[in-house]
């Protein structure tokens, strides 16, 4: 997947092609360079020096010879190991987007619920073993392993429903359910399931002697996705509330704390030991990345550090010392030895969509949209590793760009080289020392004219899995919006997806903010 | 989004908008996304045309964010999400 990181609206158009085509060294044989298409070109037509910005040539234009990498890189310590190909699977069918994962240690499988009803995988190859209900699509949202061959999966519309598993797939069956509407997260403390429902309720179910039965009902939810208990003390991460903290002296009859605030929302949370004994909670907050809280003695969280990324974190997992984060578009692995400063040790794209994680010892499996990705870490490589992102002009008149370069990785990033195809484009400054964890920046300034911009930054730094990354400027005349800044904006009326119907020009006084968004 | 969480009791309006999709897909999208502001489902993607920007990139076409101010004028237009930027725009329309 080409990863966009980037896009400005009017000063220029940035993406950003990572790892080059294999993520090696040497991209092109020798006696070719790679061109600004990422093609593999002959290098006979140019002969260049480290003060030529590069030549246009039939189309195609040769890197500055400077822009490379040096031999020697350490190894990546983060690595994708197994993943299916993508056979693009068809909406309803099985391979339709994972939500949740289950790891069930003893059997060596994998759980996944989404869109394709409740999945199971077998993790050697990975493959797909049995999908239930058997031709796929469901609206599973979540999983959590009870016992005797048993899950609970969480239906939005149906509520809860207890599966069968011990058998070969094609027998699995619902032995058992209870209607909650907007079922979302779940927890397990034998014989109770906790339930949470986008209705802001919080019921608890009691399982045992082959009954699901209701035990008790309470409210102060707004949008809760996951459940996480230890002991007397539970959370729940609410999309609009934070970090609900849950009091379990009752375990029949759960009450509800006072929330804390996240930087962000709070898609997923977990609470963990690590091998010191020092607990944290980590809550992946969306788009303003991972926040970690400590835990005081009353079980309340307290906010210790949050970490932004360029991409929205959707999912934490913690095993161990090892804290993994999934976004859409990347995978992160952190040490957490100390549990409240985690230290970045190597983040890595995903292939497709990320949208869960679940780890064990230095394996992290990856729910990327469809397929399950394999990952394992060796923490105990250090490497930088590249996180480009812009703090973009809007609607300005500055040509001015501010490119962050950020190192996830465990050592020092080291920039060899920047260098731009098109001389009215300036790298004006550039950091070219990272520590881990922090970041830098590189600012480029166009001095443009009236023709077209199409430009390639090339970056050449010691991060093993991109050693170089090609930027690519494009100029804003590519971009042209149907209406203008402080025009009226065009009336319309539209249902939403409750059925309410909502005139724009209706909303006079209010400042209205539209998200148009593609589902795929 | 977390300026629907911050700013809603402000009187600010977050409106996703679908357009040329199935209610399925929508209903799919924001389970999974974990939207609780309107999705507003343009069935035949007139209300895109009419707001739509183009791109030379097809891939930077989404998403597309858009504020309309107080007076009913466009405030802001971005095809990059950039919440600072969108925070600071309400924060004036709101002092207007």
């Amino acid at each position: 997947m080409t990863r966009l990181v980037a896009t400005l609206p009017v000063a220029f158009t940035i993406a950003v092609y990572g790892g080059l085509a294999g993520c090696t060294n040497t991209p092109c044989k020798d006696g070719f360079l790679m061109n600004a298409r990422n093609q593999c070109v002959p290098d006979t037509l140019d002969t260049l020096d480290t003060t030529d910005t590069g030549t246009t040539t039939d189309g195609w234009v040769s890197l500055p010879d400077n822009c490379t990498a040096p031999d020697g890189l350490s190894d990546d310590p983060l690595q994708l190991v197994a993943r299916p190909e993508d056979d693009e699977p068809q909406q309803g069918g099985p391979l339709y987007e994972m939500l949740d994962l289950a790891y069930a240690p003893t059997e060596e499988l994998m759980y996944a619920v989404g869109q394709g009803g409740l999945i199971v995988w077998e993790l050697q190859t990975p493959s797909i073993i049995g999908t239930f209900p058997p031709e796929g699509h469901s609206r599973y949202h979540q999983i959590e392993l009870l016992s005797d061959g048993l899950v609970a999966v969480s239906h939005r519309d149906r509520g809860i429903e207890i599966i069968n598993v011990s058998g070969d797939p094609s027998t699995y069956s619902v032995d058992y359910f209870w209607p909650i509407f907007g079922a979302s997260g779940m927890a397990w403390i034998p014989p109770y399931l906790y339930v949470t429902s986008q209705d802001g309720e919080l019921d608890t179910l009691k399982f045992k002697n082959e009954a699901l039965t209701p035990v008790s009902t309470v409210y102060g939810l707004e949008a809760p996705w996951v459940f996480v208990i230890d002991g007397e003390h539970g959370w729940i991460a609410d999309n609009l509330l934070g970090i609900v903290p849950i009091d379990l002296s009752d375990p029949e009859l759960p009450v509800i704390g006072e929330s804390v605030e996240t930087v962000g929302g709070a898609l997923d949370i977990v609470h963990h030991t690590n091998n010191s004994g020092q607990e944290a909670l980590y809550v992946a907050t969306g788009s303003t990345g991972l926040q970690v809280f400590s835990v005081d003695e009353a079980g309340l969280p307290v906010a210790e550090m949050s970490i932004p990324y360029s991409n929205s974190i959707v999912s934490v997992a913690a095993d161990e010392d090892t804290l993994w984060i999934v976004g859409h578009e990347d995978v992160a692995v952190l040490d957490i030895s100390d549990a409240l400063n985690p230290i970045p040790i190597g983040v890595e794209e995903t292939q497709g969509f990320g949208l869960h994680v679940e780890a064990e010892g230095a394996t992290g499996w990856v729910a990327d949209w469809g397929q399950l990705a394999i990952y394992q870490v060796d923490s105990l490589v250090l490497a930088p590793s590249i996180d480009l992102s812009t703090d973009a002009p809007l609607m300005g008149d500055s040509n001015e760009v501010t490119v962050t370069l950020g190192n996830r990785g465990g050592a020092t990033l080291n920039l060899f080289g920047a260098t731009s195809t098109d001389p009215r484009v300036t790298i004006l400054s550039s950091t070219d020392e990272v520590p881990s964890g922090e970041s830098g920046e590189i600012k480029l300034l166009f001095t443009g004219d009236d023709q077209p911009l199409d430009a390639t930054i090339c970056l050449a730094s010691n991060d093993p899995e991109n050693p170089t990354l090609m930027l690519q400027l494009s100029d804003q005349s590519e971009i042209q919006s149907s209406i203008a800044y402080g025009e009226t904006a065009p009336d319309f009326t539209l249902t939403d997806l409750d059925g309410t119907t909502h005139r724009l020009s209706e909303q006079l006084g209010h400042p209205v903010v539209l998200v148009y968004f593609a589902t795929w | 989004m977390t300026i629907w969480r911050d700013y809603r009791d402000a009187g600010v309006l977050v409106w996703g908008v679908g357009s040329n999709e199935p209610v399925d897909v929508l209903e799919r999208f924001r389970d999974q996304l974990g939207i609780t502001f309107p999705i507003l489902n343009d069935v035949d993607g007139s209300v895109f045309e009419q707001y739509s920007m183009t791109n030379g990139l097809p891939t930077a076409a989404y998403p597309q964010d858009w504020i309309v101010g107080v007076d009913g004028t466009i405030a802001y237009i971005n095809n990059h999400y950039e919440p600072a930027q969108m925070i600071s725009v309400i924060d004036s329309e709101l002092d207007r």
